[in-house]
């Protein structure tokens, strides 16, 4: 609702007006929910110790934990679809081509994947930290200026947005949201941008392995 | 208190209180950059509604935001029926139950802000601006308490509220734009930023010297009649509950 005022200022007026702008953030709402990871049930397996139950059953831990997001997912975007469908058949416009779609949603996978990762490590610092949900909303406040969560990046200083291409926030929420909104179309920038996301995916993958190679040597479970 | 056990913890929120609110200060110095004012509100107006929003978030933190985490809790396992044996006030018991520590830093980081904006707003008369923004402060504060108060009445209805919750964060976050820069919008999204508007917005103003009368004495009626009307309804719903452990 602020953005209608600034807006009215001519501010960032030249790249949205007030349908636009509402379909940036309600995109930016859909990325977030669909790539979410509760990184919490992470940390209270290795605090309450049922992470070593779990590391003794016979299928890989964190392809289970990816795999029971699942569900949830397929639900959220079902949901997000009825909203998204409400909203055109009230009279807001919004267009795109079936490749767009097609993109947007390999670039919210991808933005899940690292986001999985994410939460799984930050997760993984529970191995020597009682409480990391401080870790988590620090990582998150940083990223929710070069996200594009809080304003779009493109209204945002030149400085900043080329910052911004050299962090990963920008990739987990703003990207997808670009392609969504029809403003990539098929070409280079938008191919490198899937690239750059599956870069910082296994980045993220990577930095998650080391989190949890170390960690598992400060774990110990005991019992019956 | 329980925070202090996990010390790494407690000064990381410090620091994630610190990093969400700077970034909300270069949101607006971003926006401020491109324009002069939106629809009457200068950068250091704007700023200043921030630091109110985030003076009273921080208040409400060390005083009956917990409020919203417990309650539901203590009438799902019980807990309540001890709260209704001893003599005083369960809503006062269940209100300001524990202090939320590990959001110490927020206040004083909107205190700091507040102070920076009022001298780069030099208002005239900053002694009764003071002291009217202190009524207003608590206007605000009453106002909040009222719908917690509201919210969790339903809890001893509904017994989970947590979907709720939300509804009130949203009211929380709203406080810290000017919600009355906000025009030409429709009749439901108007509903919603009038409670935004009084709890920051006009605090604010009272501070840097812009006195709406109306807004004022709006508030002070409307919160003062929500407080009220809060207790009936958190008292009238009390009757609905039967004890957990009976």
């Amino acid at each position: 609702m602020f953005w209608t005022a600034i807006l009215g200022t001519g501010f960032g007026s030249n790249l949205y007006d007030r349908s636009s702008i509402g379909l940036y953030y309600l995109f930016i709402a859909f990325v977030g929910t669909f790539a979410s990871f509760d990184f919490f049930r992470i940390s209270n397996l290795i605090n309450n110790g049922n992470l070593g139950m779990e590391l003794i059953k016979p299928y890989n831990f964190v392809i289970k934990e990816f795999a029971q997001t699942i569900p949830d997912k397929i639900l959220k975007l079902i949901i997000m679809l009825l909203i998204y469908f409400l909203l055109l058949s009230i009279g807001i416009k919004h267009n795109i081509s079936l490749y767009q779609i097609l993109f947007s949603f390999v670039a919210m996978i991808f933005a899940a994947i690292s986001r999985f990762y994410i939460g799984l490590g930050i997760g993984g610092l529970a191995f020597w930290f009682k409480r990391v949900h401080g870790f988590n909303a620090l990582f998150w406040n940083i990223g929710g200026l070069f996200s594009g969560e809080l304003l779009p990046l493109n209204v945002m200083p030149a400085i900043l947005f080329s910052i911004s291409a050299y962090l990963p926030f920008r990739y987990l929420a703003y990207f997808p949201v670009q392609i969504m909104l029809g403003k990539l179309d098929i070409g280079w920038e938008l191919i490198a941008g899937l690239g750059i996301q599956l870069l910082w995916a296994l980045l993220f993958a990577f930095i998650c392995k080391v989190i949890w190679k170390f960690g598992m040597r400060e774990f110990d479970v005991s019992g019956k | 208190m329980n925070e202090m056990t996990h010390r790494e913890n407690f000064f990381m929120w410090g620091l994630v209180h610190t990093a969400s609110f700077v970034s909300m200060i270069v949101f607006f110095k971003i926006i401020y950059l491109g324009t002069t004012q939106i629809n009457g509100w200068t950068q250091y107006q704007a700023l200043l509604v921030l630091g109110v929003a985030t003076l009273i978030t921080g208040l409400g933190s060390l005083t009956f935001f917990p409020f919203m985490y417990n309650f539901g809790k203590d009438v799902q396992d019980g807990e309540l029926d001890m709260k209704l044996l001893k003599p005083l006030s369960v809503l006062f018991q269940s209100a300001f139950c524990w202090v939320d520590v590990e959001d110490i830093i927020v206040a004083p980081n909107a205190l700091i802000l507040m102070v920076f904006s009022l001298w780069k707003l030099s208002p005239e008369y900053i002694s009764f601006n003071i002291i009217l923004f202190i009524l207003m402060l608590i206007s605000s504060m009453i106002l909040l308490f009222s719908v917690l108060t509201l919210i969790q009445s339903l809890a001893l209805v509904l017994i989970r509220v947590d979907f709720i919750a939300g509804f009130f964060w949203s009211i929380v976050n709203m406080t810290k734009y000017p919600a009355k820069a906000i025009k030409n919008i429709s009749q439901v999204g108007l509903i919603l930023l009038v409670p935004a508007a009084i709890i920051s917005s006009v605090p604010a103003e009272v501070l840097f010297g812009r006195y709406d009368w109306p807004w004022i004495i709006t508030s002070l009626v409307f919160s003062s009649f929500l407080f009220w009307l809060s207790k009936k309804v958190f008292y009238s719903s009390l009757r609905h509950y039967s004890s957990a452990s009976s």
